[in-house]
């Protein structure tokens, strides 16, 4: 029996006595009550085990764990089974054809698809009835977040990057929960933060002031004016309603000033510095949901306080305006969710989805950190590179501005340039500063023809087929390679003027190493397709003086003779995945988490939604903010 | 040997050394009078990616090469450290990511656990170990600076946090402490805004603010999850610390040489260098902190040097894959930092603290890298000075040559023991390294 479920192997399982024990219990299926309705097992035994047997044992089995990767090493077939990190990373090495290695013998198309369609459906397997939220940890106000709520809470701009420290970033971003660490820095920059946008908002008769703290009506009592001033204030600062006891505490800061003999108004400006130091204020806390609205005892719905400030720092990288506060007190957001989403993105505060969203995920932000070699790239400057990453945010925000399908950020066929940046295209008869939009001629289509793109993936000194490759397998397909193996060098040589000829011969020569040939096979010719671009994304018909071979052969066969074959091969064939990298990209994002494979039911859900509107952008979109994790929590 | 074998070896010596040895080992420290009369300082200075050995390593049985050539002058104030490990920087079943490591490791000496984000542990650094035992004697507990330029977005090394790899010093296991880079803001955490009136009355405010915040943390845990009430408890021990700071700020008085104060970043990244070493060497001075950490650049730093001629981004050109043209640039760039280094000792060595000894006499200054030669992402044999003769304890002017495959942390602990903060264990300490003496 074992001999049969075990095919192929060399008789190594036969050491490991669970299996025999396993097998031999027919009582075993009891335990498998309180697992999920579809059986791993079965399909395990009779039609996966075989396949991996063949084509994966070799190499990951019987004390043989090349790249981490062991299959016996588990207790059981349960214990087996739980180890979602390694079918996470069997699942996408077998999908995006990494193992086995390319001289190895390949599994076929059909077993490749029941391998993944079995890791997905048993190993992943998910209630669809009742998916699981996750845990999002409370997340304190990044720099950007906490720029853009004192802009709208204040009505001041402060110099935040200054103000405050640098925030460190996981999962690609820096807006998740648990990496927004607080130090003593942090509280004490925080307070001098509140107090500087404070006296640059509070200034005697300015507009600001006037809202903040409206002048006392003639004749009422001066406490009911201030708790008035208190409430309206902690609203919107905490985001929540106060309660009467809490802003009895913050009145006796008003009281406070008065005994001093100090006007009422400055024991207000007190009372708003506390709260702009109040972890109310610095963390997004979400109430514990102790109150399940459904049916279902773990997770609840959040509350639509919750709701809006989720809402907010996702599309706004800000707190919640008036009326979607309005609307939380009166119940009614989520009744009016759709609407509001429109009205949120078709304000220019959703420009922050370009910023701070695609800005992380393209990388865009680094584009003017970026240090090209000026001896070889004279034409290079702060103000070009300022025009390179306004180029690409141009694009995004017209997706967003007229609900375009998300592939056309890497299909367009026109882009937006100034005079600046068409020289350094060399498209002709561009004047001025203004960006307009330009028709591109074939070798370039959507961002990988960007020249912000094309710089921030080339080394200062020259371009680097390995590094296109690996931002497209990462950022645009969502399947970054896996890291080299340790201790062995990268495929490139540092040097400098090695040249376009050279350094393909080079790496090519360097995959004949079978460490190397499995990923680079994956990763080169990716970037091989894009040298006709310089290390600043002009176009060149040579390098040193010889002409580039921008020919490649994608993993799965397809040929490409240069930019524009590869381009569209990207657009065309690879547009499912690209939907599935924005849709993963933009749920880290939006719950400030990082996923796990027991999000693949959201993941799924969203992009159905996009799919079934022509993946436009904006129901994409909603379709996060209507998913399982984005509306409920986990309770505790 | 290879690796996982000498680490369990390794592993085996600390079990059977350390722990019987434990108690008598903070006894001899009690008997020894390691720790000199005179305050001492401690500094950390972290430079990324390794150098290029060849030029770094003496072949002459001295302490000076050609890359440590600017420290010539000051030859009787430092000295070389060979064989000393951050073992817990090597991969060790986790994959890739020396970077991340090496920059994490550096002042733990803890394996950093391998996350994105949602469970970041790595260990408390030596520098705010110092500081938990010695912080309160002084104005600042300790200081935390970097030249490091704005972080890059994106993903970080091979699967860890950014936290591991931007920040050098850590609270606790789990919270960083951020360094910082403007050097006027240094300035102000030192001395104050320019009015002292003004700053009292901050600082006053402050505490006024802080006592009534914690109220509101204490009442918000009440209406969170559990999971959530552990940043509460992040902020609250951050809200402590500022407290001690401001009770600090009032029992120690300092002159402000107001003509010193910085007016911001400087463009050039040399003189934004020299600008942070200044700070160090006054915050040491007025005895406002006797704790600092420098941190150049985060190890992977893409930085690239046009100032010195080097156009090359200093990771990629640290997997120099033995090209000379390569390992010359690498050779240029550890110069200049050795220089600017040398001129930060020279400047110690010239500064009169208050009893009037020489600062660089009263101060142990740890400069070096995570990584020992970028090609092979290696973290034993790291290339180390140890700077200055911590009060008289600490022999200069020569090689120090530990037994092979040394923790760094047995180091740090012979550094705790001079400070006054001795400790029977740090990182993954073996035991002192008494051979500084």
């Amino acid at each position: 029996m074992l001999a049969i479920a075990c095919a192929g192997c060399a008789g190594g399982w036969h050491a490991f006595p669970w299996i025999s024990a396993r097998l031999a219990l027919p009582a075993a299926a009891e335990t498998r009550e309180a697992l999920p309705p579809p059986d791993p097992e079965t399909d395990y035994l009779a039609s996966i085990q075989p396949i991996l047997a063949r084509h994966c044992f070799d190499c990951h089995s019987e004390g043989i764990r090349k790249g981490g990767v062991e299959f016996d090493a588990h207790r059981d077939l349960d214990t087996l089974f739980a180890d979602r990190d390694l079918w996470a990373k069997v699942r996408d090495q077998i999908d995006f054809h990494l193992m086995p290695p390319p001289d190895d013998p390949q599994p076929t198309p059909e077993e490749r698809q029941a391998l993944v369609s079995w890791i997905d459906n048993r190993i992943f397997w998910v209630d669809p009835a009742n998916p699981d939220p996750g845990v999002v940890t409370m997340r304190r106000l990044n720099r950007a977040e906490y720029h853009n709520t004192i802009r709208d809470l204040l009505g001041v701009e402060i110099d935040t990057p200054t103000l405050l420290p640098p925030d460190d970033s996981g999962y690609g971003f820096d807006n998740i929960g648990d990496v927004l660490t607080v130090s003593a820095a942090h509280v004490e920059r925080y307070h001098s933060a509140a107090a500087t946008a404070l006296d640059a908002a509070l200034v005697a008769g300015s507009a600001s002031h006037t809202r903040l703290i409206p002048p006392r009506p003639h004749g009422q009592d001066v406490r009911a004016w201030a708790t008035g001033v208190l409430e309206n204030f902690a609203l919107r600062a905490f985001r929540r309603p106060p309660e009467t006891d809490e802003i009895e505490r913050y009145l006796g800061r008003v009281d406070a000033a008065i005994e001093r003999g100090e006007e009422p108004a400055l024991g207000l400006r007190d009372a708003f510095e506390v709260m702009l130091v109040s972890p109310w204020f610095l963390f997004r806390g979400e109430l514990s949901g102790k109150d399940p609205i459904d049916d279902q005892v773990d997770k609840v719905l959040i509350d639509e306080f919750a709701l809006a400030s989720r809402l907010s720092y996702f599309l706004w990288s800000s707190m919640p305006d008036d009326r979607l506060l309005g609307l939380a007190g009166r119940g009614q957001l989520r009744a009016s969710l759709d609407d509001e989403i429109a009205r949120m993105l078709a304000s220019p505060k959703a420009d922050a989805l370009v910023s701070d969203f695609a800005g992380q995920w393209l990388q865009l932000r680094d584009v003017p950190l970026l240090a090209p070699d000026l001896k070889r790239f004279p034409d290079f400057d702060a103000v070009l590179a300022t025009d390179m990453r306004r180029e690409t945010e141009e694009l995004i925000k017209l997706v967003l501005r007229e609900n375009l399908p998300v592939h056309t950020l890497i299909s367009a066929d026109f882009t937006f340039v100034n005079e600046r940046l068409a020289r350094h295209y060399g498209i002709p008869d561009v004047h001025g500063d203004g960006f307009r939009r330009v028709a591109l001629a074939p070798e370039r289509r959507g961002i990988l023809g960007h020249a912000s793109i094309l710089t921030l993936t080339s080394y200062p000194t020259r371009t680097s087929p390995v590094l296109r490759g690996k931002y497209i397998l990462e950022t645009i397909l969502d399947t970054p390679p896996p890291p080299p193996p340790q201790n062995i060098p990268p495929l490139e040589s540092a040097t400098a003027d090695a040249g376009a000829a050279s350094l393909r011969a080079e790496l090519e020569r360097h995959r004949a190493d079978p460490n190397c040939s499995a990923c680079h096979a994956l990763i080169d010719p990716l970037g091989f397709g894009l040298e006709s671009f310089d290390a600043t994304g002009r176009f060149r018909a040579s390098d040193n003086n010889l002409p580039i071979d921008t020919s490649g052969k994608l993993l799965d066969g397809t040929t490409f003779a240069g930019p524009a074959e590869l381009l569209d091969i990207l657009a065309t064939g690879y547009e499912d995945r690209f939907l599935h990298s924005i849709t993963s990209r933009m749920l880290t994002y939006a719950l400030g988490r990082g996923l796990t494979p027991l999000d693949r039911p959201a993941i799924d859900a969203v992009k159905t939604k996009a799919r079934e509107n022509d993946t436009r952008i904006i129901p994409l979109i909603r379709a996060v903010i209507h998913s399982v994790p984005f509306q409920y929590r986990r309770t505790p | 040997m290879n690796r996982s074998a000498r680490r369990s070896f390794l592993k085996g010596l600390a079990a059977t050394l350390a722990l019987p040895a434990f108690p008598s080992l903070a006894a001899a420290a009690a008997s020894r009078p390691l720790q000199p009369a005179r305050p001492l300082r401690m500094a950390f200075i972290y430079a990324p990616n390794g150098v290029n050995l060849s030029r770094w390593l003496p072949t002459d049985g001295t302490h000076l090469s050609p890359t440590l050539e600017p420290l010539a002058p000051l030859k009787e104030h430092f000295s070389l450290l060979r064989h000393l490990n951050q073992d817990n920087a090597f991969a060790n079943g986790d994959g890739p990511g020396d970077h991340a490591r090496a920059n994490a490791t550096f002042l733990t000496g803890v394996q950093a656990r391998k996350t994105k984000g949602s469970d970041l542990r790595i260990g408390l650094s030596i520098d705010q170990a110092a500081a938990a035992k010695i912080g309160h004697l002084t104005r600042l507990p300790s200081l935390e600076l970097s030249t490091d330029p704005p972080r890059r977005s994106g993903g970080c090394d091979s699967g860890y946090s950014c936290a591991y790899q931007f920040n050098l010093s850590w609270r606790s296991e789990s919270t960083p402490v951020p360094a910082e880079r403007d050097p006027r803001l240094v300035f102000e955490k030192l001395f104050g805004g320019g009015n002292p009136e003004q700053d009292a009355q901050r600082l006053a405010r402050r505490k006024s603010v802080l006592d009534f915040v914690s109220q509101d943390a204490k009442r918000m845990a009440a209406r969170l999850d559990a999971h959530d009430r552990t940043k509460l408890d992040e902020y609250l021990t951050a809200v402590r610390d500022v407290e001690t700071r401001i009770e600090n700020a009032g029992k120690f008085r300092t002159i402000v040489p107001e003509e010193l104060r910085p007016t911001g970043i400087p463009a050039s990244y040399r003189e934004h260098i020299r600008a942070m070493y200044d700070l160090l060497v006054l915050a040491f001075q007025t005895d406002s902190t006797r704790i600092g950490t420098f941190m150049l650049a985060h190890d992977g730093s893409n930085r690239t040097f046009h100032e010195i001629g080097v156009p090359d981004a200093h990771h990629q050109l640290s997997h120099h894959r033995k090209k000379p043209e390569a390992l010359e640039n690498i050779a240029r760039i550890d110069h200049f930092y050795i220089s600017e280094l040398a001129r930060f000792l020279t400047k110690m060595h010239e500064t009169r603290g208050a009893d009037g000894h020489s600062l660089l006499d009263d101060s142990m200054i740890v400069y070096g890298s995570g990584i020992s030669d970028g090609d092979r992402h290696n973290h034993d044999d790291l290339p180390l000075l140890l700077a200055g003769h911590g009060g008289g304890t600490i022999t200069q002017g020569r090689a120090i040559t530990a037994p092979k495959d040394t923790p760094m942390c047995n180091l740090y602990l012979s550094m705790l023991d001079r400070i006054g903060a001795p400790a029977g264990r740090f990182g993954d300490s073996t035991g002192r390294l008494e051979i500084i003496a």
